[in-house]
This record gives C-alpha cells, sequence and structure tokens, in this order.
C-alpha cells in the first residue's frame, strides 16, 4: 500500500498531489515538466516537500506535521535515476554490492536474470548503454528494497534495446513480485509494466486508474491525448506469417510480420485514429483486419470521441477515435455491435 | 655533488618539517575543504576568510602572530610549558607548526575544488542506496576528489618546503635545530665563501620540488584512468 499526499513549492512549480494504492505495479504518465520525477524524488526522500505524509505499507516515511523525515538511507527504496548514477570508481560488482543491504540474500538470481554475470568485472565507463541500464536496474533491486523507482528507464534507449530493457523489467516484476513506481513519458512502456495509471500533469493529479477507465475520462483525456493515445494487445504469433492471434479467443490480426517464429509472445500497438468502424463487414477492400465487436462505452472530450470495443465477445477492448459526425452515422451505442476496421501496415508489432 | 654535514642536516630537517606538517593538517584541511565545499551555514565566510588570512598576510607576520601564542609567555605555549613541559618555539615542531598554518590554505582550496567538482547526484544515489553521510563521503566523495586532494597535498608539501618568514620568526635558525634548505641557503649567503653551499641546496630544493610534481602528475593520472574520468 503506498500512500502519497504532498505539496511542494517552488520557485515557478507547485506540486500538489494526493493519491493511494494497492496496487504492485504503478506507472506514472505525463508530460514533461509534470512533476512525474519529482513526485519519485519526494518518496526516495531527495527532495523534502513543504506539506504532507508519505507513507509505504504503514510506515511512515515522511510526515511534516508529526516532524518525522526518514533519512534517505533508512528508507529501504530502490531507485533507477533517469540518468543512471553509476559510481564512475567502481567495477560494476562494486557497483552492484555498494548498498549495504545488497550484499545479504542470493544475487545470484537476479544477476542472471538480468545477464549481468559477464559484465560483474568490468568498468563501468566500457559499458554500452543498455548494459548501464541493466546495471542500474540490478543495483536498486539488489538492496531488496520495500519499494522500486524507477524513473524514465528507457528514455535513453530505443528500438531493440528498449525492447530488451522492457523485457528485463517484466520479468523482475514478475519474478520478485516487488512493487515498482515507473515514471515514463511513453504510455506504452507503462502499458506493458504497470496494472495502474497515475496521470500527472502541470503537478497535479489528472487521473488515476486503469488505462481503458482512463481513455473514457473526459477530464484524463486531454493529457493522455498530447503524448498520443494508444492501443497496445498481448498476442502470439502463429504459423503464418504476419498473423497474430489473440490469446483465449479466435481473434486474428494481420500485422506486417516479424522476426519472430511461430508461437511466441508480441505485442501489437496501433493508433486509436487509425481504427475505423463500420456497421458491417465491407466487401473488396484493401483494409487487412476486419475484427468485429461490441461498444462497451464511449467519451468525448471535446477534440474527438472515443469508442471502446469489446472484440469478440470476450477479447480484450480497443479504442477507436472518430469524428463526432460519425456517431450519429453509424448509431453509436452501447452494446451495438460494430466491426473495427485496421489496415494492416498501421499495426506496429514489439 | 658532495654535500657537507651541515647541508644534510638542513635536507633532511626540511623533509621532516615538511612531511610532519603534511600530516599534521591533511584531515583537517579535508574536513576544512568538505564544509566549505559542501555546507551552508552562518560564518561560513568568515571560516573561509580565516583559513586564507596566511596566504595574503606577509610570512612574517603570521610568525610574529604564532609566536605570541605559542612563545613561552604565549597562550598556548605558556600553558602547554606549565602543564607539560614542553616548549615549542625555537624547535623543529615550530617550524613544522609554522609550514602548516602556511601550507593549510593552499591544501584546503585544492580540496575545496575538487569536492565542488564531484557530482552531488551520485552521492544521492550512493544514499538511496542505503548508505549514510559518512560512508557517502568515504566511498563516494573522498574517491572521487583523490587526484584534487593529492594535488593539494603536494602543493602544501612543496609550500612547507619553501617556508622562510614565519619559520625564521618563531623557530630562528639553529643550525641543526630549526635550519631547514631556505634558512641555510640564506645563512650561506650572508657568509663569505658560503655561495658554493647556497648552490648546492638550490639544486636540492629544485630536485625535490620538482619530484614532488612529478609523482603527484603521475598518481593523479592512474587515479583519473581508474575512475574512468568523469561520467
Amino acid at each position: 500500500m503506498i500512500e502519497v499526499d504532498v505539496t511542494l513549492e517552488r520557485p515557478g512549480f507547485r506540486l500538489e498531489v494526493a493519491f493511494t494504492t494497492s496496487a504492485t505495479t504503478l506507472g506514472i504518465f505525463g508530460p514533461s515538466g509534470a512533476g512525474k520525477s519529482t513526485i519519485l524524488a519526494i518518496i526516495a526522500g531527495l527532495i523534502r516537500p513543504e506539506r504532507g505524509v508519505v507513507r509505504i505499507d504503514g510506515r511512515t516515511l515522511f510526515d511534516a506535521a508529526e516532524g518525522i523525515d526518514v533519512r534517505v538511507d533508512r528508507r529501504r527504496i530502490g531507485m533507477v535515476f533517469q540518468d543512471l548514477r553509476l559510481l564512475p570508481h567502481l567495477t560494476v560488482a562494486g557497483n552492484l554490492r555498494y548498498g549495504p543491504r545488497a550484499r545479504g540474500g542470493d544475487p545470484d538470481d537476479l544477476i542472471g536474470l538480468l545477464e549481468l554475470g559477464p559484465l560483474l568485472d568490468r568498468n563501468v565507463a566500457d559499458l554500452s548503454g543498455g548494459e548501464r541500464q541493466r546495471v542500474a536496474v540490478g543495483r536498486a533491486l539488489l538492496l531488496r528494497p520495500d519499494l522500486v523507482l524507477l524513473d524514465e528507464p528507457t528514455a535513453s534507449l530505443d528500438g531493440r534495446l528498449r525492447a530488451e530493457i522492457l523485457g528485463h523489467l517484466e520479468r523482475l516484476r514478475d519474478r520478485t513480485g516487488r512493487p515498482m513506481i515507473q515514471v515514463s513519458h511513453r504510455l506504452g512502456d507503462l502499458l506493458q509494466l504497470t496494472e495502474e495509471l497515475l496521470v500527472v500533469d502541470d503537478g497535479r493529479l489528472v487521473g488515476q486508474g486503469r488505462y481503458p477507465d482512463l481513455i473514457q475520462d473526459a477530464t484524463v483525456l486531454p493529457t493522455l491525448r498530447r503524448r498520443g493515445v494508444v492501443n497496445r494487445l498481448r498476442g502470439r504469433t502463429t504459423d503464418t506469417a504476419g498473423v497474430v492471434k489473440i490469446p483465449d479467443t479466435a481473434i486474428e490480426f494481420v500485422t506486417p510480420g516479424s522476426d519472430r517464429g511461430p508461437d511466441e509472445a508480441i505485442i501489437l500497438e496501433f493508433d486509436p485514429a487509425d481504427v475505423a468502424l463500420a456497421r458491417h463487414r465491407v466487401e473488396g477492400t484493401s483494409i487487412g483486419n476486419q475484427i468485429e465487436g461490441v461498444v462497451t462505452r464511449w467519451t468525448d472530450d471535446g477534440a474527438g470521441v472515443f469508442v471502446e470495443v469489446r472484440l469478440g465477445t470476450d477479447g480484450p477492448t480497443l479504442a477507436a477515435e472518430v469524428g463526432r459526425e460519425s456517431l450519429a452515422a453509424l448509431g453509436i451505442e452501447v452494446g451495438r455491435p460494430i466491426v473495427c476496421l485496421l489496415k494492416r501496415q498501421a499495426i506496429r508489432v514489439r | 655533488m658532495m654535500l657537507t654535514t651541515e647541508e644534510w642536516s638542513a635536507v633532511l630537517l626540511s623533509l621532516k618539517v615538511a612531511g610532519v606538517a603534511v600530516l599534521a593538517m591533511l584531515l583537517p584541511g579535508i574536513a576544512c575543504g568538505w564544509v566549505l565545499a559542501r555546507r551552508r551555514f552562518p560564518g561560513r565566510s568568515l571560516l573561509d576568510a580565516l583559513i586564507h588570512l596566511p596566504l595574503v598576510l606577509p610570512p612574517v607576520v603570521v610568525g610574529y602572530l604564532l609566536l605570541l601564542s605559542i612563545g613561552r609567555r604565549g597562550w598556548l605555549g605558556g600553558w602547554l610549558y606549565e602543564h607539560f613541559g614542553v616548549d615549542l618555539a625555537f624547535t623543529w615542531k615550530a617550524a613544522a607548526i609554522a609550514s602548516t598554518v602556511m601550507g593549510f590554505p593552499l591544501l584546503v582550496r585544492a580540496v575545496r575544488l575538487a569536492i565542488e567538482a564531484t557530482d552531488p547526484r551520485l552521492e544521492a544515489a550512493a544514499a538511496t542506496l542505503g548508505a549514510g553521510p559518512l560512508r557517502v563521503l568515504l566511498t563516494v566523495t573522498l574517491p572521487l576528489a583523490l587526484p584534487g586532494i593529492l594535488a593539494g597535498t603536494v602543493l602544501a608539501f612543496a609550500r612547507s618546503l619553501g617556508e622562510f618568514g614565519a619559520t625564521i620568526m618563531v623557530a630562528g635558525n639553529i643550525e641543526g635545530v630549526t635550519r631547514t634548505i631556505p634558512l641555510a641557503i640564506f645563512s650561506d649567503v650572508q657568509t663569505p665563501g658560503g655561495d658554493a653551499s647556497a648552490m648546492r641546496l638550490v639544486v636540492i630544493a629544485v630536485i625535490v620540488s620538482f619530484l614532488a610534481l612529478l609523482v603527484s602528475e603521475l598518481l593523479s593520472r592512474r587515479l583519473v584512468r581508474r575512475s574512468g574520468g568523469a561520467s
């Protein structure tokens, strides 16, 4: 259980957020300068707010009214900094074992999981970007902290390396079960790693909840929209190249293809604006995907309408962004069967 | 080049005085450098000015002030003599104290600059890993500042080797007791026929100073390489 209720006043910036969550993995999303990293720094004890309370699993780390301010080194919170901050005068092993709590327990599992074994004797200055990132993650987790804070763990990486570190983080989450808060301006990363989202904008909490619910919240949508709302589905590759099946359903997507073999996990991403809706299947078209579903809800934030469609009968949901005038033309109402049209080129696979 | 017994004794005494001075100032010098670099408190400017005073005062004035303090009739010297029978003035210890006071600002300045140049974000990272303030200082700040601290130490050592004005005031110029290389050169030049001896000591002074600089340069280069530069 994480409880944060703080106010921070700085010249030209004011942060005022209050949230409670029992989610094991929490994502904080928002534009740059929204105060995402500041929230992490306050939880870690690196920034002292003027007012408020920080409590983790009932342990009070900060309480301005009671005069409680547990020192950074006694908070038992692992932090992965955006700029990593590996200690340059130590080797990889020296960094991993720096924390006093990192020396107890059995680190082999974690070192193996992050594939750090071959790097242990290396100087941190000689590591590649992805390797440095893995060392920073391992260093924080080896402390067996009560909570792990990840500040933009993929910001400095792109393409393959980013997918790689996300995969590592996903395995760590599943294997260690440590509570995690991750900050990112990449919604896709947060959707992969976290079960609950905080949306922050301009030092304020705009929304909290599961992503499909947040998309349907007209007060949150404008903030989400600024970074590009995205649909994200988990699937498995099939024997047919480019065809991806959504597990436990009969739904299949035709994608541009990937380098993966049959029956491997894959993630599909596509923009809501690329999903068109139709009342019936369309004959004679170049569109690769026509997937039937049911309208579950929609929201109009003034800039556009986001329609949530449940695929098949019990499949995942996706969001389609349509013009307001289409709403009436399609006769959108909850429970109405609808067909989602999606070009195969609009799908990004990861 | 053969040195006379008197010249040897001046050389050895100089090394002893400078060595003791550096050892004596190292811990307080690092402490003051760290405090000035990392702490904000009332009176900080005053402390800064006080430490740097010997750098701008005429050395003779510093020597005289020291004499007033540690001489047998001084407030500290008198107390020491009365209770412990210790006499500082006009002994090699007085020379070492003079060197300490004169070299101290150079060491503090170097330490302060070196610590200011280390990244406080690394210290914050170490703290999140569970290191308390003292451990952060010993395992992050000081190791990263080591090349600078080393350079400051060598500078203070070299300054001690060359100390003249304060030393002659508080320790005098007693052969075999307080006559360091600079004092010996001064005496030689005042003595008819002492020019050759003065020149030999000059050569020794140049060699010792040069070696000190060389060693410091090599050490700091190795340290920088080990830490992989700043990153």
